[in-house]
């Protein structure tokens, strides 16, 4: 199965277009949680969950992944005029198991969707988002923190379609590779005619640790209206001198100035999760791999 | 919500004026083996190139038209002649020219450039060089810039034969195939070592007859320590059935030598433009792209850099501006395989009236090319919303060793720009067409100034209509 396909394709010989998989989509267990708190998923309980905002309603969700072998969900999520939706979602499973993780989310109008990924290297790593701003002056935040490592692939989709007037969408990923791990980083700002006067931004920082890590980056901008402004931005490699040397200076060497530098990009995260049990224990779980 | 009036009519008749095709030989339309095989005994081809003809059109049969990009369904290769040749031979002074092609050249400016301003002139008219010649001083330092027929008869018969289509392969896709069964003139430069040319060489292409491919092969080889700026110009008159440029350009930069590649690309826009370059850059050497693509129907253009030796670099410096009825898919690609290396793109994209841009780029840095760098940027300018923007730059970066960096940016002209330029008497068009021809100088600081000139020519002819 074809999964985290870009909306336009390029070079073929590149291997970004898409990832094939070999998951069967078809056995999911239907959950609806329109509510705050946290749902847990472990064990084989593949999952279609829906999360549905109510007008001039706002829900905090921790989307806490607890798996061993495979998991695979999906989470359609629906925001009705005026509504917002926290979702965090969480991989806090067993080490080498793989998550296969898509989110679809429609926005209406004045509504707002922030949702955080926290994927700390627990094994291979599926995951993607559509947003759907359909409302006039709807928000979408996209903001995820990942490691990379030993032998994984950490593979990612995100979209922000601007359909309404004044949208907005803010992708960012900050991530670390090491050891051989794989990375691909696919984000979309589709700028829909009629969109006018909207915004979209997408932003990629990714360090790189080792000598076997593969990185791939692709980040599109697609435009039919003229009234929009779009950019993206990227920064992929190593510690810059000046930033070595600015820890030297303080007595840290590069190998702790590395797990220092990679350790921010999830407490920024971490620091949003609500539930003080599950912050503490992604905490500790991030320190260990780190 | 602002109006916006279009005038529809562009004055093109600097380069839509087109000669009757009399006193020419025209293959048949289509792609067979026997036609393949009539271009290779019309060219007296060596047996190598023969064989390299019939193996290209076996992979052209066996290759599929790409399933990103703009479609191509509506190129009918049975409706494309693959050849056609003036009934004219190659010569080396203007007068010897048949007068309708001296004159098509003439109006297009390239004799009157070659005496102010070039090292050397190609001039090439449907499937065949009629013109070529250079400047005594320049073959003194042992420069060969010469048509590829007849280098392939020459003391260089040898390296062509070592170079042409190495870097380029007939495999690598479907319309590289086609252009190694149906090549047909082109130039052949060799720079030796130390050599610095210092006043450009231009090779410009003119496909005139209707319903026509053109197929010309650029092999240039730059040996170590020598310098060359290579200037490519193309036009063609307007049609209402499709035209095709397949053109292939491989270039060979050696240890510590430089090249400028610039490309001024001005195809009417009934023309498929599949236009493959190549270079390939030893230890310290440069090749430096500059193109600016303001004609074609369909486009697909992106010069690729391979810096295979350490510390080669590559700058890449575009425009392309897409009017209606245009789909202008460009940019480029770089591959760093060595220590040290760098590469840098910027590039600018206008889109108009219904036209589509699409910025596409690559960056590929190997697992040896530690202590290298890239830094790509696009900006794209929307002029309506009619028009079509995309940006799809890709990365594959395989070593911590890097610094790279990339950042793009899309948005519409400034209604505060155009408000200041029109306090100051200026009109809207005219606010708008300078705001334009700003944005575009990345590319018109680059070129020598009477293709900047001519540039900004194209830019304005382009601008022309847009009244909001």
């Amino acid at each position: 199965m074809k999964i985290n396909k870009l909306p336009v394709r390029t070079f073929n010989h590149i291997g970004l277009n898409e990832v094939t998989l070999d998951y069967d989509p078809g056995t999911y267990e239907d959950i609806n949680f329109s509510e705050n708190g946290v749902l847990n998923l472990s064990g084989r309980r593949d999952a279609s969950v829906k999360i549905d905002v109510k007008e001039n309603e706002s829900l905090s969700v921790i989307m806490n992944y607890d798996a061993q072998g495979t998991l695979n969900v999906n989470t359609e999520v629906n925001i009705a005029k005026n509504g917002k939706l926290k979702l965090i979602q969480i991989d806090s499973s067993q080490e080498g198991n793989r998550l296969v993780n898509e989110v679809s989310a429609n926005v209406a109008e004045d509504a707002d969707l922030n949702l955080i990924q926290i994927l700390p290297g627990r094994g291979d790593v599926y995951t993607g988002a559509v947003a759907e701003l359909n409302g006039n002056r709807s928000k979408c935040n996209m903001d995820v923190a990942y490691l990379t490592r030993k032998t994984q692939t950490t593979d990612m989709n995100y979209v922000a379609n601007h359909r309404g007037k004044e949208t907005l969408s803010d992708i960012l990923a900050n991530g670390v590779l090491k050891d051989e791990g794989k990375k691909n980083f696919r984000a979309t700002i589709d700028f829909k005619t009629g969109c006018a006067g909207s915004k979209g931004e997408e932003n990629e920082h990714a360090l790189l640790l080792s000598e076997g890590v593969i990185n791939g980056s692709i980040p599109l901008i697609l435009c039919t209206e003229e009234d929009v402004e779009g950019a993206h931005g990227c920064q992929i490699g190593s510690l810059s001198e000046e930033t070595l040397f600015y820890f030297n200076s303080r007595g840290i060497d590069k190998s702790e100035a590395e797990k220092i530098i990679s350790y921010g990009n999830f407490s920024r995260l971490i620091r949003e999760i609500e539930d003080d049990e599950i912050r503490e224990a992604t905490d500790r779980k991030v320190l260990e791999v780190l | 919500m602002k109006e916006k009036t279009y005038v529809e009519d562009i004055d093109r008749s600097l380069y839509d004026f087109r000669n009757e095709d009399k006193d020419s030989f025209r293959l048949e339309e289509g792609l067979t083996e026997e036609i393949v095989l009539k271009i290779s005994e019309e060219k007296n081809d060596p047996d190598w190139v023969r064989d390299l003809r019939l193996e290209s059109l076996r992979m052209y049969n066996q290759l599929g038209l790409p399933d990103w990009g703009p479609s191509l369904a509506d190129l009918d290769m049975n409706h494309i002649s693959t050849y056609v040749r003036k009934n004219a031979k190659l010569a080396d002074n203007w007068d010897d020219v048949p007068a309708e092609v001296k004159d098509t050249f003439e109006k297009l400016g390239i004799p009157q450039a070659e005496r102010k301003s070039l090292a050397g002139v190609g001039a090439q008219y449907d499937s065949e060089l009629v013109y070529h010649n250079m400047k005594e001083d320049v073959a003194k330092q042992g420069v060969v810039y010469t048509d590829i027929e007849s280098a392939l008869r020459s003391e260089y018969a040898d390296m062509v034969k070592e170079h042409m289509m190495k870097l380029l392969k007939p495999s690598d896709h479907k319309f590289l195939a086609l252009h190694g069964a149906v090549w047909s003139g082109g130039s052949f430069v060799y720079v030796p070592k130390g050599v610095k040319v210092e006043v450009p060489l231009q090779s410009y292409f003119r496909l005139n007859a209707k319903g026509a491919g053109q197929f010309e092969h650029t092999l240039i080889i730059v040996d170590e320590g020598a310098d060359l700026h290579f200037i490519e110009g193309c036009s063609a008159p307007k049609y209402n059935v499709a035209n095709l440029h397949v053109g292939s350009v491989e270039l060979f930069v050696g240890k510590n030598a430089r090249l400028r590649y610039s490309t001024i690309e001005n195809w009417s826009k009934n023309i498929y433009n599949l236009n493959s370059k190549r270079a390939l850059v030893e230890e310290g050497g440069k090749i430096e792209w500059v193109t600016g693509s303001f004609g074609s129907h369909i486009s697909y253009l992106y010069p690729m850099s391979i810096l295979k030796g350490r510390g080669a670099k590559t700058e890449f410096t575009g425009i392309s501006f897409a009017n209606e009825g245009q789909n202008l898919d460009t940019g480029a690609k770089v591959v760093q395989l060595a220590p040290e290396t760098s590469s840098v793109m910027s590039t600018k994209s206008i889109s108009k009236g219904g036209g589509v841009c699409t910025f596409r780029s690559f960056v590929k840095i190997g697992k040896d090319a530690v202590n290298s760098k890239s830094a790509v940027s696009c900006e794209s300018l929307m002029l309506d919303s009619k028009s079509r923007s995309d940006t799809i730059p890709a990365m594959d970066i395989r070593t911590p060793y890097a610094d790279i960096g990339h950042e793009a940016q899309i948005g519409k002209i400034s209604d505060e720009a155009v408000f200041y330029l029109m306090s100051r008497g200026l009109s809207e068009e005219e606010a708008k067409t300078l705001i334009v021809s700003g944005f575009a100088d990345n590319v018109t600081k680059e070129l020598p100034l009477e293709y900047a000139i001519e540039m900004n020519n194209l830019i304005r002819l382009e601008m022309k209509g847009s009244i909001g």
